[in-house]
């Protein structure tokens, strides 16, 4: 496409004239206005005492409009042709807004405001495009790799729309396009743009959205979910049957997202199993949690507990080192206190002692997958106290 | 009297003659238009009209592109707008000459009556 050279105003003053004619086919509408900026553009070369604006040479791109189609023997516009009833309300939406958009087409700075706005126009295309990747995102799946192909497509999609101007092809075009773009603006304005262009909706968005703070709530470590706590006592060894509270007294918890079944390197699937209390309530701050395998039914199919699967979380990689200023430190001693030997100062009282779920073994080196449970030191404490 | 009435019966007839002896694109037939006299005549009446020709088949239409502005839709008369400009050419004398008469006799009342 060439970029002809026009006077201020002339190409705003078409689009303006377009838009007056827009309930008729793209067809009569190139019809009527092909050619139109070089006939105005001509007339605006020529001196006249009237002024060098299109609207003061040509009057009101509405009256302009009026006469093309008149004198090409169109209908005028209110004389609406054949049209169902959501196209009459979008007429009478029209008329309303018509009156609107001409007293700010009629503005002085209109003509260079509506250059500036048709030169940033390609950016609006690739803003939109992103919108709908979050979109489709967030519907269908959570790919980073698709995520590219499909921002790749959706900006080609946009560009397309926006550049054959399918828009003004007919009524229902029109509606889609316009319930989309509010749609894409929306969405914009809850994502903010910056953290969108910058490709890190996935995080920050989330934090944008109270309902989502739910999946994200529980103990994390540099924004990563901790999915156990492996605490040890001031000699290294691993203890058990730990319960953590905050300094506020509040549980110390796993969030929802570490609650779910996660497979080991084997391609075993284990499902965190909580501590529950002697008021039978499930505890997601006592560690660590053991874990259940689960396994396909032979018969169903479906995922469920292997009976005896029932186990210990296998420590961590770590050997921690004998604590000296730990030794030094003077326990306080805590009569609400859970775990005797505990060097925390408890923070409220934790009501209720631990008990092992009624199916679940004793947490003893015997435990029936003893294999799940490879730490020798696994016995030095004790958990399910009552 | 307010000729641009009087014009829009007529727009067809004239635009028709104008393109006639040249092609012309939408601002050209404008200015010869107005040069013969039609000093009244609205640039999109014209364009509206010249697009209606075209629809019915009276012009041909064809694009010339310009290295420095906009394109120009050129318009040139064909066979149909021949035949159709001859038609109304005579429906127009036809016309013309019958209001000649009327206002004529108008001017002289008193003779004319007579008869």
């Amino acid at each position: 496409m060439n970029t002809p050279i026009l006077p201020p105003g002339v190409a705003a003053y078409v689009a303006a004239v377009r838009a007056h004619l827009d309930d008729l086919t793209n067809d009569e509408i190139d019809e009527l206005t092909g050619g139109l900026e070089a006939d105005l553009d001509d007339a605006l070369g020529e001196v006249s005492e009237d002024g060098n604006s299109p609207e003061e040479r040509f009057g009101p791109p509405a009256v302009y409009a009026a006469e093309l189609r008149m004198a090409a023997g169109l209908p005028p516009r209110a004389e609406v042709r054949g049209q169902h009833g959501v196209a009459t309300l979008w007429n009478r939406v029209g008329q309303v807004t018509g009156t609107w958009t001409e007293r700010v087409r009629a503005h002085p700075r209109w003509p260079a405001t509506h250059d500036f706005l048709l030169t940033i126009r390609p950016a609006w295309w690739v803003l939109r495009a992103m919108a709908a990747t979050i979109v489709i995102r967030r519907v269908l799946f959570d790919e980073d790799f698709f995520v590219f192909v499909v921002l790749a497509l959706a900006i080609v999609v946009s560009v397309e729309l926006g550049r054959r101007g399918i828009a003004r092809r007919s009524l229902v075009w029109r509606g889609t396009i316009a319930a989309g773009n509010t749609l894409a603006v929306l969405m914009m304005l809850s994502v903010g743009p910056i953290a969108f262009a910058l490709g890190q909706e996935g995080e920050s968005s989330y934090d944008s959205v109270p309902t989502q703070y739910e999946s994200r709530s529980g103990l994390q470590l540099d924004g990563a979910e901790v999915r156990n706590v492996f605490p040890y006592d001031e000699q290294g060894r691993p203890l058990r049957g730990i319960q953590l509270y905050d300094q506020d007294g509040r549980l110390l918890e796993v969030g929802e997202a570490a609650r779910e079944s996660v497979a080991d390197e084997e391609g075993r699937t284990f499902s965190p199993v909580p501590a529950v209390d002697a008021d039978s309530v499930q505890r997601w701050n006592a560690f660590p949690l053991r874990r259940q395998l689960i396994a396909p039914d032979p018969a169903s199919g479906e995922a469920r507990a292997v009976p005896g699967g029932l186990g210990l979380a296998i420590l961590p990689s770590v050997s921690p080192r004998p604590l000296i200023a730990g030794r030094a430190a003077e326990p306080v001693p805590t009569p609400a206190s859970p775990v005797p030997g505990s060097s925390l100062s408890a923070p409220g009282s934790p009501t209720a002692p631990m008990v092992s779920p009624t199916t679940a073994p004793a947490p003893a080196p015997t435990a029936p997958v003893s294999s799940l449970a490879p730490s020798p030191t696994s016995s030095v404490t004790v958990s399910g106290r009552s | 009297m307010d000729t641009t009435q009087l014009l829009k019966g007529v727009l067809d007839l004239a635009v028709l003659a104008v393109v006639s002896k040249e092609d012309g694109y939408g601002y050209e037939v404008v200015r010869r238009l107005r040069a013969a006299g039609l000093s009244e005549v609205g640039d999109a009446s014209v364009y509206g009209t010249l697009r209606r020709l075209y629809a019915a088949g009276a012009l041909n239409s064809y694009v010339v592109p310009s290295v420095e502005g906009p394109h120009r839709k050129y318009y040139g008369i064909n066979g149909h707008g021949q035949a159709l400009l001859k038609e109304q050419s005579g429906a127009w004398t036809l016309f013309a000459n019958t209001m000649n008469g009327l206002l004529a006799s108008a001017a002289q009342p008193t003779q004319e009556v007579q008869v």
